[in-house]
């Protein structure tokens, strides 16, 4: 399921790790008892980390290059993560930001001026001092970088290191989600003026403080990284090495993991699952995520600016029956489109149940009682979106709105939604960060948000002032209050019918522990170990 | 015409083909919509930063001034950087030719190994029940799908008995032997029933040959008969039918390099027509197209070898 | 697929006592078509089952009484579908054949007699054509015409005439010598007449025997997008996306795509058998 295709929002990664949880670790790891983490990792809890070996992770799309600032592709973002890091980082429950290169900062009175204190200690994979520099420079060159996704820090004024350890950062207006977008693997720390390389040959080697440090990169075979022997959390990484090879077809992956080839299987099929879970030396496991699909309508044909048409489609289709034909009894039946693991989700969203019967009287009430034609643009090779493709046609039969698929590949697909050149499409969104301003923003913000709500040019003056008030305020409760009210509204205007929520799935050999994926989808292979 | 000449004359024809080929690529791929800049700097870059990328890789000039400037760098040897991976293009395939030839190698010798003795041991009871098992079983692997077959000797030979390992290379020679065989398989496979049939009936004429029957009046063995001389000549339309055929073959490993995932120039392909990009499907088709011909010729100069009656040229 | 096929297909040279062989193939594969034919155009409207409709809570079952085949990941009945199937992939591939055949005829004509500057350029042609990749082509095609048979009826109009011109052309190279065509050039009728009523039908035959082969290849080509997910957009059932649908669930419900993969498997036998008994009873003795 390349549901990463469709994978868009900010790199906020908040990377939430605490201070206390990293002492849990060391003291666990260092008493070897086992550690009981928030969120459950994999392998048994009652073992010892051991060091060494290889791990192999096999990944359905190829890291595409090595500058993060340029990255725009989820696989190349993951993989990246474990070479260079940032100063936060996303939590293990999706919510939060947690300090990483930063190990504390204060606000100003006025809210615009931000203090960072770096962590003491850290060292780049060549052994020199990571230093406030670096972190200017990196940052620096991230705001001004034309293109990726540089807008994330867009609220950024100056970024100033007045000395060793610390970071001043001067935003425009007060802007809370600072914190998420710094997690941002654009905002990645790398050595100040390359190290005294140029640009490109730094790139061609690269270093960063992560816990690994590029071995090889051969494009569309494999990437290779080593443990970086200078990295700053005590004991890790426990590999030697970790290979991510690059394997593009389901059932090969499928079944090099179960003859041993690979460790680690991602996204495995959800259809294929049962089956891993049942095959000994294999594991399964589901991780929490932030991702929401959705059959986006398009509001600049005639008649989806009909409330009516576009409730009544949301009323015909049946999230529900859709699931067990492509999930499988894995992830869950959306309400709300705002995903469980963001901060302000709100479980009481009063949103719209499958009933035909309702369905139909909605579509009386518009200007279309007897259907129409229309079509669905879905991507052409995933397999996932294709079973949402054919299923809404299906739904919609009964109310006589005849549907045609509309495949593009991936290299087309975000010309044709940019252009608005399709009626109704299958999308999915997975945010990069915790804070739920990067994904409102963009859907329900057409201006602001600079997508044009998600290109379906939705547009209700209220949601979109409430937007703008969330994004500035600092009170959580006044921010959860307007993101509830955004939220039910939302649900009412139908201009989306919400599908599901999507969880990030993976088979891997029992061999494997510590293995974690965060609801940003990234994960940190440093607390990963091997056992024999 | 000795063979260096015909050589000769036959490698300088590759010149026109390829110029054709190269403006037939680079009209098609430029005909099909979706902008590899957008591909590259993703959805949320605005406009008019995607247009200065395409400015930069000068995509944004007439088609004939970036025709000509491909040319211009195919002369020094560029083909450009791949807009993928920003790295230089000619590498970039070159890296990946290994595992293809492998394949295509693997692949012909399967072919020849499966056909010969299968043919001869048709054609040597014509008519009777191991001809016609040997001549119709084939035909069943005309009609099968490459990529299906692939897939069912992974499940069977790979990770049922472990004999092989399930796709990828190896990083060793002996990696690569023991990883190329079930996917030379594959594509083996679709060319026998070919090679058989073609095989055959060339033993079957062959056979009642003047000096065939002389041979066997001067009291040669007739093991001696067949190998010295039936399927010397016999050898000859089946070297034609694999030299022909060439091109399928090349083209079938598109579809078996993305099964087994061997890092070759097939599987390459794919993922490059997806992203546009247009310096690497250009240069894998004109390496695609090279190899074409040069193996036509190679086939064609050992037919000559093969049949002394042979004149190469008209 | 190349004129090296026709010739392999076609074998070359004599063979002993045939008949038996040639008339059984004929036989068999007549007999295997006419069925498929039979099944695929009638099949449907006796079972009275909608192949798009979908029961989504029925879905992955194995054959029963109600679903003689099963059900898919749809909950779609599977030998409604395969049926269905048989008719788009059979006729695509006839009709994708026409164009080739007809085109390649031709040129093989003229190259073969009039020789010369002609024959030069259509072989130079014919060469280049065989040069280039024909997966590069038809993806190509299908981004630019979008996804559907439009893509392989173009692509296989521009690169398979090259097989039925090299065999026609060789054909007819070996006829000009023949003594009915000296004999009718002696009598001074005009070129065209010449090709078109004595050449033409007795250097027809190998080229239909070619067809045959390149029938199936044709299938397979639909089959292979299918799995690159290229081929005929949903809800037309097709074996190539009934293949590519059921690759996820190879390990768990291998028939899902092994049904259709059969299918595709036997109707090119059919072909094959048909092609090969031709070729056997055309071959002169």
């Amino acid at each position: 399921m390349n549901i990463q295709h469709h994978l868009k929002g900010r790199p906020a990664h908040r990377k939430s790790r605490s201070a206390v949880a990293i002492a849990v670790l060391v003291l666990t790891s260092a008493c070897g008892g086992a550690a009981s983490q928030s969120t459950s990792a994999s392998g048994s809890g009652a073992e010892q980390p051991q060091r060494g070996g290889d791990l192999r992770f096999a990944q359905p799309v190829d890291v595409k290059q090595l500058d993060p600032v340029a990255a725009v592709e989820t696989q190349t973002i993951w993989v990246l993560d474990m070479m260079y890091e940032t100063l936060t980082a996303t939590s293990r429950d999706g919510r939060k930001t947690d300090p990483w290169l930063a190990q504390s900062w204060d606000t100003s009175a006025d809210q615009l001026t931000w203090t960072f204190h770096l962590r003491t200690g850290v060292k780049f994979s060549d052994g020199s001092p990571m230093t406030a520099a670096d972190v200017k420079f990196s940052l620096d060159r991230s705001r001004n970088f034309q293109g990726g996704f540089s807008f994330i820090d867009s609220a950024i004024a100056s970024v100033d290191a007045p000395d060793t350890n610390t970071v001043v950062i001067k935003t425009k207006y007060p802007w809370k989600p600072l914190l998420a977008d710094l997690a941002l693997w654009a905002n990645a720390v790398y050595p100040k003026d390359f190290g005294g390389k140029s640009e490109a040959a730094f790139f061609k080697s690269p270093i960063g403080t992560g816990p690994f440090k590029l071995d090889h990169w051969t494009p569309g075979v494999e990437t290779k990284m080593v443990r970086n022997p200078y990295y700053w959390q005590p004991g890790k990484p426990y590999l030697d090495s970790v290979t991510w090879p690059f394997v593009p077809d389901d059932n090969t992956r499928n079944l090099q993991l179960k003859g041993g080839q690979i460790d680690i299987d991602q996204f495995a099929p959800f259809a294929t699952l049962a089956s891993l879970k049942s095959t000994p030396g294999i594991k399964v496991q589901i991780f929490d995520s932030n991702v929401v699909s959705y059959v986006l309508i398009n509001e600049r044909v005639k008649q989806y600016q009909d409330v009516h048409v576009r409730r009544a489609i949301a009323y015909a289709i049946d999230a529900e029956t859709m699931a067990k034909a492509s999930l499988y009894g894995y992830g869950s039946v959306a309400c709300s489109f705002v995903a469980p693991t963001m901060a302000y989700y709100d479980p009481n969203t009063p949103c719209l149940k499958h009933d035909l019967d309702k369905a139909k009287a909605e579509l009386a009430q518009s200007a279309y009682p007897n259907g129409f034609n229309t079509r669905i643009l879905v991507g052409g090779t995933d397999v996932y979106q294709e079973s949402v493709g054919e299923i809404v046609q299906q739904q919609l039969k009964p109310l006589n709105i005849n549907v045609t698929l509309q495949k593009v590949d991936p290299g087309q697909l975000y010309a044709t939604l940019s252009k608005y050149d399709y009626d109704l499409s299958y999308e999915a969104w997975a945010s990069d960060i915790p804070d739920p301003d990067e994904q409102i923003s963009f859907m329900c913000d057409p201006v602001g948000g600079g997508a044009g709500s998600y290109s379906t040019d939705y547009k209700n003056p209220q949601v979109v002032e409430w937007v703008h008030e969330a994004e500035k305020a600092f009170d959580e409760s006044k921010r959860a209050e307007l993101y509830s009210k955004i939220q039910a509204q939302v649900a009412q205007d139908a201009p989306w019918v919400v599908l599901h929520f999507i969880p990030w799935q993976y088979a891997f050999s029992d061999k494997v522990h510590g293995f974690f994926v965060y609801p940003t989808a990234n994960y940190h292979l440093q607390d990963v170990w091997l056992s024999k | 015409m000795d063979r260096l000449s015909y050589a000769g004359v036959r490698l300088l024809q590759l010149i026109p083909i390829l110029l054709g080929i190269s403006i037939l690529v680079f009209l098609l791929i430029h005909l099909i919509p979706g902008d590899p800049a957008r591909v590259l700097l993703g959805p949320r870059a605005p406009e008019a930063v995607v247009r200065a990328q395409d400015a930069k890789w000068g995509l944004d000039q007439p088609l004939l001034v970036q025709f000509a400037r491909f040319l211009g760098g195919l002369l020094r040897g560029d083909l450009g950087n791949s807009l993928t991976y920003g790295i230089p293009a000619v590498p970039l395939i070159g890296s990946r030719i290994e595992a293809t030839v492998w394949l295509l190698v693997s692949a012909a010798v399967l072919t020849l190994v499966i056909s010969i003795p299968l043919a001869t041991l048709a054609a040597t009871h014509p008519n009777r029940l191991p001809d016609h098992i040997i001549r119709i079983v084939p035909l069943v692997g005309l009609g099968m799908p490459a990529f299906w077959l692939g897939i069912m000797l992974l499940l069977v030979f790979a990770l049922g008995t472990g004999w092989f390992p399930v796709g990828g290379f190896g990083d060793t020679p002996l990696d690569h032997l023991r990883s190329i065989i079930l996917p030379g398989l594959t594509v083996a496979f679709g060319i026998v029933p070919i090679t058989i049939r073609s095989l055959r009936a060339a033993i079957l004429e062959v056979v009642d040959a003047d000096y065939v029957v002389t041979a066997r009046a001067k009291g040669l063995p007739e093991s001696r008969v067949l190998t010295a001389h039936v399927l010397r000549n016999a050898i000859i339309p089946t070297v034609t039918v694999l030299g022909l055929n060439v091109g399928w073959l090349v083209g079938n490993t598109l579809v078996v390099e993305k099964v087994f995932a061997l890092p070759g120039v097939g599987g390459l392909m794919i993922d490059s027509i997806l992203s546009r990009d247009f310096p690497v499907v250009q240069g894998i088709t004109l390496v695609f197209a090279v190899l074409v011909v040069l193996v036509s010729l190679t086939t064609d100069v050992v037919r000559s070898l093969l049949d002394p009656r042979m004149r190469l040229g008209r | 697929m190349s004129a090296a096929t026709a010739i392999g297909l076609a074998g070359i040279g004599p063979a002993p006592r045939t008949h038996w062989y040639s008339r059984t193939a004929l036989i068999l594969g007549v007999s295997l078509l006419a069925a498929i034919l039979a099944a695929a155009w009638i099949g449907p409207m006796l079972m009275g089952v909608d192949p798009t409709e979908q029961h989504l809570l029925e879905t992955l079952q194995g054959p029963s009484s109600t679903h003689l085949l099963g059900t898919d990941q749809y909950g779609r009945d599977v030998l409604a579908r395969l049926l269905v199937a048989a008719r788009i992939d059979i006729a695509v591939g006839v009709l994708a054949v026409v164009t080739p055949f007809i085109v390649g005829t031709l040129l093989g004509l003229l190259a073969g007699y009039f020789g010369g500057w002609l024959d030069l350029l259509i072989s130079g042609l014919v060469n280049l054509v065989m040069a280039f990749p024909f997966y590069v082509l038809i993806i190509s095609l299908v981004f630019v015409l979008g996804a559907g048979v439009q893509g392989i009826f173009v692509a296989v109009a521009l690169i398979g005439w090259v097989s039925y011109a090299r065999i026609i052309r060789g054909e007819v190279m070996a006829a000009k010598s023949q003594e009915y065509v000296l004999a009718a050039r002696a009598a001074g009728y005009s070129s065209a007449r010449i090709i078109g009523r004595h050449i033409l039908p007795n250097v027809i035959t190998q080229a239909l025997v070619f067809a045959t082969a390149d029938i199936v290849v044709v299938i397979v080509g639909i089959v292979t997008l299918g799995y690159l997910g290229l081929g005929i957009p949903a809800p037309t059932p097709d074996w190539g996306t009934m293949i590519f649908d059921g690759q996820v669930f190879i390990t768990t419900n291998w028939q899902i795509s092994t049904i259709p993969g059969l299918a595709v498997v036997i109707t090119g036998l059919a072909l094959a058998l048909i092609g090969d008994g031709l070729a056997d009873a055309l071959r002169p003795d």
